[in-house]
């Protein structure tokens, strides 16, 4: 055979060709014999980095890329499995064990280029990796971080694992690279993308990676998400109150808070009010309403209405209010600005009566909510028995106030009756409107010739009832 | 008026003791009638003058001696805007005649003690109506229109209340709902959906209609039918709002120094005529600083048609720039303000609404007069042009004459 070694060797390693197809290297215990299985000429390189009971490493190389490299290693831990790599990938057969005696069995290379092979005791690493990533929620918005879950498994026990994780908004780096401490196989919450760093329509997207402090994993990408609009929040309805069941106003004015929408979009409202408690086939719908209220325009009839609100930003609806009711009563109110006259000290025989101001009349005003008809009595005003009520000693009359129109003229009392115990009607479908709800009761009085110098009152009763 | 509630709040602070107010609400109750119908009703007495009193509660009328009033006093104080008083009813077997029965629940304040000379003193009661239903035999039904606002393009619903008044079963009801305009043209009817109610029980009818009309006044007829029995309710009702438009301003002959006269279009787009329509305008600068303020005449605007007013500027101490005109239109008591942006020039006033030109798709006079001015410049430089060729050809061709 035509082969020329040539064989190196690190300090204290003596290496050389123990036969014609055979090398030997040792330090004295272990023993590592080469049999080259090529017989035709070739060169045969050997280097030997180093050779321990724990480790072993050498360069081995041909020039015939056919050449078949047997290595049979003696010296080792007894009992032991030792780890074989080519070209640092780990040979099919690996790992074997050596026997009682330190004897590793045979393995081979086929050589060519240099090969780099190593013979070690201790188990190889393995690169960690990522077996589960998760991103919460599944739908982004404004209002919520967005959340990052890694699983990372390594099946080396006792390494150290990372993970490493770097957010991209709007495919630009968000802060540094966050690290954290993993357990093995364990899902984690590794990083969170805080809502202050994002807004609405943003692209999010997480690149993570793990480490065992020997090797990375390679980095991967989430799926790129988009934030999405979040809607308005609920509306909460103030005005009027839920379940009144005296409610007067029939223009009022609905009111409720404003919704609050987590991407500060612009708010606009929509109002609906119905006699069905569904609100359904609304009175009203009222949309896109920037206000907190809506005014009624015109007059509600008598029933009972329910209402509710929604807020909308530009690109949705937020889920409508809790459905408020009131009923709306008819009602009559009486509101009399002066409630006394006095004619002061009168002569017998002096007739006086409130038509020019001195003294004013009764001014009435109907607060109410529906037409109403108003009566009037009183009691005795004088004492003589020639002046008794029902005579024209006492008497009143209805009459234009400022307002004008404020009741039904034609079905009034406009011209001076007797007074009278009993009620007698005065005014007709007295008005309630603001406009034209004001109206006068005028007073006429005459002192009988017979009248005693005393003082003299009289208590008369306005009784309103609706039309 | 909406400020009178609070004039009315200052008189009675100013006049503490003489204002004096009582009211009830609900102002009538209507009570199906049940035989031995025993019923707890409420009131709620009002005290709009927030002044301290006493009064009685009785009851009055045919229905008197079947109502129990537990507290015939009820006392409110200055701080007592309102107080629920109740009273109890227990009905009868039955009553011989059908339809309403009713007693009056009076709420009466007891007067205070009247000094001074010849003094006549004011109290007050009110009442509330009971009103009890006896069934009418057979089968009987009132209604109650509700009109929803109507806009147009936008579907909404009428609502139709029915009532069973009748001893029996209504075994299918429905309305029928004809829409007039203000010349009693009938435009639309429709129908609602069809119910059956139970005696003495209430039920909702609706249906949809989108109008497709002018803004206006229409009037809207109901005619419920069941069982061959009808029932009839008319309401007015409004489609759209009224709301009179700005179609275009213009400012024609104009030279910067004299009166400048603007003539405003506004549009009714209203299905009846709006009377006593007048428009009040001011010029301000950009400080705001008032120039000129002027009320036009009152016009008539026809229904859906347009009325010009007009309004003056005297613009002597005016110098060119930018200025707000401010335009108040005035009708039927109500206002609409829009603000415009005009621009003087020496012989031009352009105008726009300020953020916007008005009648983009339909140019304004003022704009329409700047372009037909445009055109007439044009029209007169290529006739002089034309004019001065022709002169200088027969020059040339004299002078050829001349030299021959």
């Amino acid at each position: 055979m035509g082969a020329v070694y040539r064989c190196e060797g690190i300090s204290g390693v003596n290496c050389s060709g123990v036969s014609g197809s055979t090398s030997l290297a040792t330090n004295g215990t272990i023993e590592l014999r080469t049999e080259y299985t090529i017989n035709t000429s070739l060169e045969v390189n050997k280097t030997i980095t180093n050779i321990n009971q724990d480790n072993l490493k050498w360069n081995d190389s041909s020039s015939n890329a056919s050449c078949v490299a047997i290595y049979n290693i003696t010296g080792l831990v007894a009992s032991t499995d030792y780890y074989i790599y080519n070209n640092s990938v780990e040979i099919s057969e690996s790992p074997l064990q050596a026997d009682g005696s330190g004897n590793l069995a045979l393995f081979n290379v086929t050589l060519g280029s240099e090969h780099k092979i190593e013979v070690t005791g201790t188990s190889p690493n393995t690169a960690p990796t990522i077996t589960a990533n998760v991103t919460k929620p599944d739908n982004v918005y404004t209002n919520t971080d967005w959340m990052l879950n890694l699983t990372v498994t390594d099946p080396d026990s006792g390494d150290n694992l990372t993970a490493y994780t770097e957010f991209y908004v709007n495919s630009s780096s968000v802060g540094s690279v966050y690290s954290l401490n993993v357990t093995n196989g364990t899902n984690t919450n590794v990083d969170n993308l805080s809502t202050s760093e994002f807004n609405k329509g943003a692209t999010l997207i997480a690149e993570f990676w793990a480490g065992d402090e020997t090797e990375n994993t390679t980095k991967y990408n989430t799926t790129e998400i988009t934030v999405l609009n979040s809607l308005p929040s609920q509306v909460n309805l103030s005005y009027p109150e839920n379940n009144d069941s005296f409610f007067t106003n029939r223009t009022p004015r609905f009111n409720w808070t404003a919704a609050t929408d987590a991407d500060d979009d612009i708010l606009v409202y929509q109002f609906q009010l119905s006699i069905h408690s569904d609100v359904s086939s609304p009175l009203i719908d009222e949309e896109n309403m920037s206000n907190l209220y809506y005014d009624q325009q015109t007059e509600l009839d008598f029933d009972t209405y329910y209402w509710k609100v929604r807020a909308n930003d530009s690109e949705g609806a937020g889920v409508w209010s809790d459905i408020w009711n009131f009923t709306l009563t008819p009602s009559v109110s009486i509101v009399f600005v002066n409630d006394s006259i006095s004619f002061g000290s009168m002569e017998l025989n002096e007739i006086n009566d409130t038509t020019n101001d001195a003294p004013k009349p009764f001014i009435l005003e109907h607060m109410g909510n529906t037409e109403a008809n108003v009566s009037i009595k009183a009691t005795s005003l004088w004492s003589s028995a020639s002046a008794p009520l029902n005579t024209s000693y006492f008497q009143f009359k209805a009459d234009n106030s400022t307002e004008t129109n404020s009741f039904d003229w034609l079905n009034s009392q406009t011209i001076w009756s007797d007074m009278s115990d009993i009620y007698k009607e005065i005014i007709g479908k007295f008005n309630y409107s603001d406009s034209n709800d004001l109206a006068e009761i005028e007073i006429r009085v005459k002192v009988p010739l017979d009248e005693i110098p005393v003082q003299k009152s009289s208590i008369i009763t306005v009784y309103g009832i609706e039309s | 008026m909406k400020l009178k509630p609070i004039l009315l709040i200052i008189v009675i602070f100013a006049l503490v003791n003489q204002v004096y107010a009582l009211g009830i609400t609900p102002s009538h109750v209507d009570v199906i009638f049940e035989p031995s119908l025993e019923k707890t009703i409420q009131l709620k007495v009002i005290n709009d003058g927030y002044k301290e009193f006493d009064a009685f509660v009785y009851a009055e009328g045919e229905l008197a001696e079947y109502v129990t009033i537990d507290n015939p006093i009820v006392r409110l104080s200055k701080d007592q805007d309102s107080k629920i008083i109740s009273y109890k009813i227990n009905l009868p077997e039955n009553f011989e005649k059908k339809g309403a029965h009713s007693a009056n629940i009076v709420i009466r304040e007891i007067p205070k003690e009247t000094k001074g000379k010849t003094t006549v003193t004011a109290s007050i009661a009110v009442a509330s109506v009971l009103k009890v239903i006896v069934p009418y035999e057979g089968k009987y039904a009132e209604i109650r229109l509700f009109i929803p606002k109507f806009k147009n393009g936008k579907e909404s619903n009428f609502s139709v209340e029915v009532r069973n008044l009748g001893t029996e079963k209504i075994l299918e009801a429905q309305a029928v709902i004809e829409i007039y305009d203000p010349l009693k043209n009938k435009i639309a009817t429709i129908t609602t959906n069809k119910i059956s109610i139970k005696s003495k029980e209430e039920n909702l009818l609706t249906a949809s209609w989108t109008p497709d009309v002018g803004s206006g006044n229409y009037y809207a007829v109901a005619t419920l039918v069941y069982d061959k029995l009808n029932a009839m309710e008319e309401k007015l009702f409004t489609v759209g709002e009224l709301l009179p438009e700005i179609i275009s301003i213009s400012v024609s002959n104009f030279k910067l120094g004299g009166i400048a006269k603007f003539d405003i279009l506004v549009k009714n787009n209203w299905n009846e005529e709006l009377k006593g329509v007048f428009a009040e305008t001011s010029v301000k600068d950009k400080k705001g600083e008032i120039y000129t303020s002027f009320k036009t005449i009152s016009l008539d605007i026809p229904e859906f048609g347009s009325q010009e007013f007009n309004a003056y500027w005297d613009t002597s101490k005016v110098i060119p720039g930018t200025y707000n005109l401010d335009i108040i239109l005035n009708y039927l008591g109500e206002k609409t303000e829009k603000i415009f942006e005009i621009f003087v020039e020496y012989d031009k006033i352009r105008v726009s609404v300020i953020g916007q030109v008005i009648g983009e798709q339909e140019k304004p006079s003022l704009l329409k007069s700047v372009n037909t001015l445009t055109l007439l410049v044009l029209m007169f430089i290529v006739v002089n042009i034309v004019v001065v060729i022709i002169i200088v050809k027969l020059l040339k061709r004299s002078k050829k004459i001349k030299k021959q």
